[in-house]
C-alpha cells in the first residue's frame, strides 16, 4: 500500500498538490515509509499566499482578544494532543521522546505567550507635545507572512513566529521542511479542528521552488527563516529584502562552551552531554566546541575523563524506547556528512579519543542514520571542526590559557548564535557576557535557550534581519508602528 | 536496568503507583485487613492523585532548559519492586506489612530520585521531594492508626 500523501492547506481546504512530484518521508531510525510529501509548484505558493490576502482584511479588523482566545483554544486542543504530537515528531525526526516533548512544550508556550496580545499590542502617546495637540502611535498589522521551516524542530520553530504573526492580526503561510513535514501538518490539522477563519494559516508543502515563490510574491509582506547560514543570507535575506520584505533569519552557529576550573564538574558533564549530544547535535544551539580554561593538567584531566566516560556510555537507540538518550541522525545523507567531518578531523592531526563510528546500537534498527558520540581532542581553531558546523554528536576539546583568550578565540568566528560558561565566579560570568559576541548566553546552561517570553537572539552569520522570534521582538516584526499627531479645532 | 532518561523515569514511577495503587485496593478487601479498608483505599487514591502530579510536573517542565535525556545517575529500577500479588494465606499483618513496604519503597525512591537530579531537573527533583515528604505523612497515619488498633486489642 503506498504511503498517505500530505497535502496542502489552504484558504481553509486540504487540497492535493497539482504537482506529480512527492518525497517519501522515512523514519530515520527504523527507515520505514512514513508518508509522501508534494514538492508543491510555484502557483500553489502563490495560491497560499491569495488566501491568506483574502483573508487578512476580516482577521485583522477581529479585536485582539477575540484573536487571542482562537490562541488559547488552540493551546488547549495542543495540550490534548501531546502526546500524539511527540510520537510524530520522533517518528519524522529521529529525537528523543524527552527531546520531541521538550519541542512540543516549548511551542506550546509560544502560543501562551502570543495569547497575551491585547497587552502586547499597546502602543503609546502624549498629550500636549504641542499645546492641544496629541500624539501616538498604534501598531498595526502588515499582512501575509511566511514561515521556511527547518528539519530539525519541525514543530517548533513555525511556533516562534506564527502565533505572533496571526494574534498581531496578520495571517500565514508556513512551509515545513520536506524531510520532517508530518508535526506541522498534524498541527494544521488541529488548527482547522480548532475552527480558526479559512485563510489565517495556511501551509504549502515544497522545496526550493516554493520558497522562491514565496520570496517573489509581491503580496508577501515579510518571510521567517531559520536554516542554514548559506541559504538564510544568499537567498532569504538578500533576495527578500531587495524585493522589499521584512526578512528574520535564524542561522548557522558554531557555538562554544567555556569551562573554568572552579566548575562544578557533577553538573558540568550532564550539561555537556546534552548540550553536545542532545538532538543528536541537530541543534543551532548545541555545544560543539568545548574550551578548557587553564594549565591545570589535573583538572584537564579530570573533565578529559569524566567527558569520555559520560559520552561513551550514552544509550544510542531508536527515540520512542524511553531508554534512549540519542537517537539518529535525521537522515543517512546526514550521518555520511557528519562522518566527513570526523575523517576531515583526523585527517588535520586533532586526535579522536572516541570515535562515534564505532559505538552499540540498542535495539535492532538498521544503523543507516545512526552514529554514536565522538569527541576530539588536541582542536585548534583554525582545524575545520572547529570552525565548520558539523551539526552532528561531535565535540572538540581545545585548550585557552585564560578566560579572555577563550573568549578571543570564539569571537574570532564568524558566527554569533549562542555561547556557554561554566563557572562558579559571577567575576568571570559578568566579563563572558560582556565581551562574547554570541546573541544567547548561558552561564551554567549549556542550551541556552530563551524562553518564549524572550527573544531568540543571535548575532553575525548566524541571524540577518533586526528583529528576532519570540517574545516582544517577534510583535515588533509583524507590526508596523504608525504615528499619529492630532488636533481638533 | 539503570534508569537515565527522565521519560524512563517517569514511566517507572507511574507503573510502581500503579502497583502500589492496587495492592493497597486488593489488601483492604482482605478479611483480615477490613479494619484498615478506608485507610488502605484512601493510600490507594493518593497513589493516583500523587501520578498525576508528577505527570504534570514533568510535562510541564520538559523541554531542552533541563538536561532531561542525560541529568540522571545511577537510579537501578532493580531496587524498588512492589509486587501486585500475593498468596491468598497471609495474615493480616503479614498483608499490612505488604502495604508499609510497598508505601516506603515509594518513599525512598521519591527520595532517591529527589536527590540525584537536584540542579539537573529542579521541578522534577522538587516535585519528587514534595511527594516523598506527603507520603511519609500518609504511611505514619497509617501506622498510627495500626498502634492504635493493637494497643486497642491488647487492653481488650
Amino acid at each position: 500500500m503506498e504511503a498517505e500523501i500530505l497535502h496542502n492547506y489552504i484558504g481553509g481546504e486540504w487540497k492535493e498538490s497539482r504537482s506529480n512530484q512527492t518525497l517519501e518521508v522515512i523514519n530515520p531510525a527504523t527507515l520505514e515509509v512514513l508518508s509522501q510529501v508534494s514538492m508543491s509548484a510555484s502557483n500553489e505558493a502563490d495560491e497560499a499566499v491569495a488566501a491568506a490576502k483574502a483573508a487578512f482584511p476580516d482577521w485583522r479588523r477581529t479585536p485582539p482578544l477575540a484573536r487571542s482566545r482562537y490562541l488559547f483554544d488552540l493551546r488547549e486542543a495542543l495540550e490534548e494532543n501531546f502526546d500524539e504530537l511527540s510520537r510524530i515528531g520522533v517518528m519524522e525526526h529521529g529525537k528523543t521522546l524527552d527531546e520531541m516533548r521538550g519541542e512540543v512544550r516549548r511551542g506550546i508556550e509560544n502560543i501562551e505567550v502570543a495569547a497575551g496580545i491585547p497587552s502586547l499590542m499597546m502602543g503609546y502617546n502624549l498629550e500636549d507635545v504641542a499645546r492641544g495637540i496629541d500624539e501616538y502611535v498604534i501598531q498595526q498589522p502588515c499582512g501575509v507572512f511566511a514561515n521556511v521551516a527547518p528539519f530539525n524542530f519541525p514543530f517548533m520553530v513555525p511556533l516562534w513566529f506564527l502565533p505572533y504573526a496571526i494574534a498581531t492580526g496578520n495571517t500565514f503561510v508556513v512551509k515545513p521542511s520536506p524531510l520532517t513535514p508530518m508535526s506541522m501538518t498534524r498541527f494544521l490539522g488541529i488548527v482547522d479542528e480548532i475552527g480558526l477563519p479559512a485563510g489565517v494559516v495556511n501551509m504549502v508543502h515544497g522545496g526550493a521552488e516554493t520558497v522562491n515563490a514565496l520570496i517573489k510574491n509581491p503580496d508577501l509582506a515579510g518571510i521567517t527563516f531559520v536554516g542554514s547560514t548559506r541559504v538564510g543570507r544568499d537567498v532569504i535575506y538578500k533576495e527578500g529584502a531587495a524585493a522589499g520584505k521584512k526578512v528574520l533569519a535564524q542561522c548557522g552557529a558554531k557555538n562554544a562552551l567555556v569551562v573554568l576550573p572552579d566548575a562544578d564538574l557533577d553538573n558540568v558533564v550532564p550539561s555537556l552531554m546534552t548540550s553536545v549530544y542532545g538532538n543528536a547535535g541537530q541543534r543551532c544551539l548545541a555545544g560543539a566546541n568545548v574550551i578548557v580554561v587553564g594549565n591545570d593538567a589535573g583538572f584537564y584531566s579530570k573533565l578529559k575523563t569524566m567527558i569520555l566516560d559520560a559520552a561513551a556510555a550514552i544509550r544510542v537507540g531508536y527515540g520512542l524506547d524511553e531508554t534512549v538518550q540519542m537517537g539518529p541522525l535525521a537522515s543517512p545523507e546526514k550521518k555520511e556528512r557528519v562522518v566527513s567531518y570526523i575523517e576531515t578531523g583526523v585527517k588535520e592531526g586533532a586526535t579522536l579519543s572516541l570515535d562515534g563510528r564505532h559505538f552499540s546500537l540498542v535495539g535492532d534498527c538498521p544503523d543507516d542514520s545512526f552514529l554514536g558520540p565522538s569527541v576530539f581532542e588536541d582542536v585548534t581553531p583554525q582545524m575545520t571542526i572547529a570552525r565548520e558546523e558539523i551539526f552532528g554528536p561531535v565535540m572538540a576539546i581545545m585548550r585557552a590559557d585564560s578566560l579572555g583568550q577563550a573568549i578571543g578565540t570564539i569571537n574570532a568566528g564568524c558566527y554569533g548564535n549562542a555561547a556557554s560558561l561554566y563557572t562558579g565566579s559571577g567575576k568571570a560570568a559578568r566579563q563572558f557576557q560582556y565581551e562574547v559576541q554570541a546573541g544567547n548566553i548561558g552561564i551554567n546552561v549549556g542550551v541556552a535557550a530563551p524562553m518564549a517570553f524572550f527573544p531568540f537572539s543571535g548575532t553575525k552569520d548566524s541571524f540577518f534581519g533586526d528583529r528576532h522570534g519570540q517574545g516582544r521582538d517577534a510583535v515588533q516584526f509583524f507590526t508596523e508602528r504608525k504615528v499619529v499627531i492630532q488636533r481638533w479645532f | 536496568m539503570e534508569i537515565r532518561t527522565a521519560s524512563a523515569l517517569i514511566s517507572f514511577y507511574m507503573q510502581l503507583e500503579s502497583d502500589a495503587a492496587a495492592l493497597f485496593e486488593a489488601i483492604a478487601e482482605e478479611p483480615g485487613c477490613r479494619q484498615y479498608a478506608d485507610q488502605l483505599h484512601a493510600l490507594a487514591a493518593l497513589s493516583l492523585k500523587h501520578k498525576r502530579s508528577i505527570a504534570r510536573t514533568y510535562r510541564h517542565s520538559i523541554s531542552d532548559a533541563i538536561e532531561a535525556c542525560f541529568g540522571i545517575g545511577g537510579v537501578d529500577d532493580s531496587a524498588y519492586q512492589i509486587e501486585r500479588e500475593f498468596p491468598s494465606d497471609l495474615s493480616g499483618k503479614a498483608l499490612l506489612e505488604r502495604a508499609v513496604q510497598a508505601q516506603q519503597t515509594l518513599i525512598r525512591f521519591c527520595t532517591d530520585i529527589a536527590a540525584v537530579s537536584k540542579d539537573l531537573l529542579a521541578d522534577i527533583s522538587q516535585a519528587f521531594d514534595r511527594i516523598g515528604k506527603r507520603k511519609k505523612a500518609e504511611l505514619d497515619a497509617l501506622l498510627a492508626v495500626i498502634e492504635g488498633e493493637e494497643e486497642a486489642t491488647n487492653g481488650q
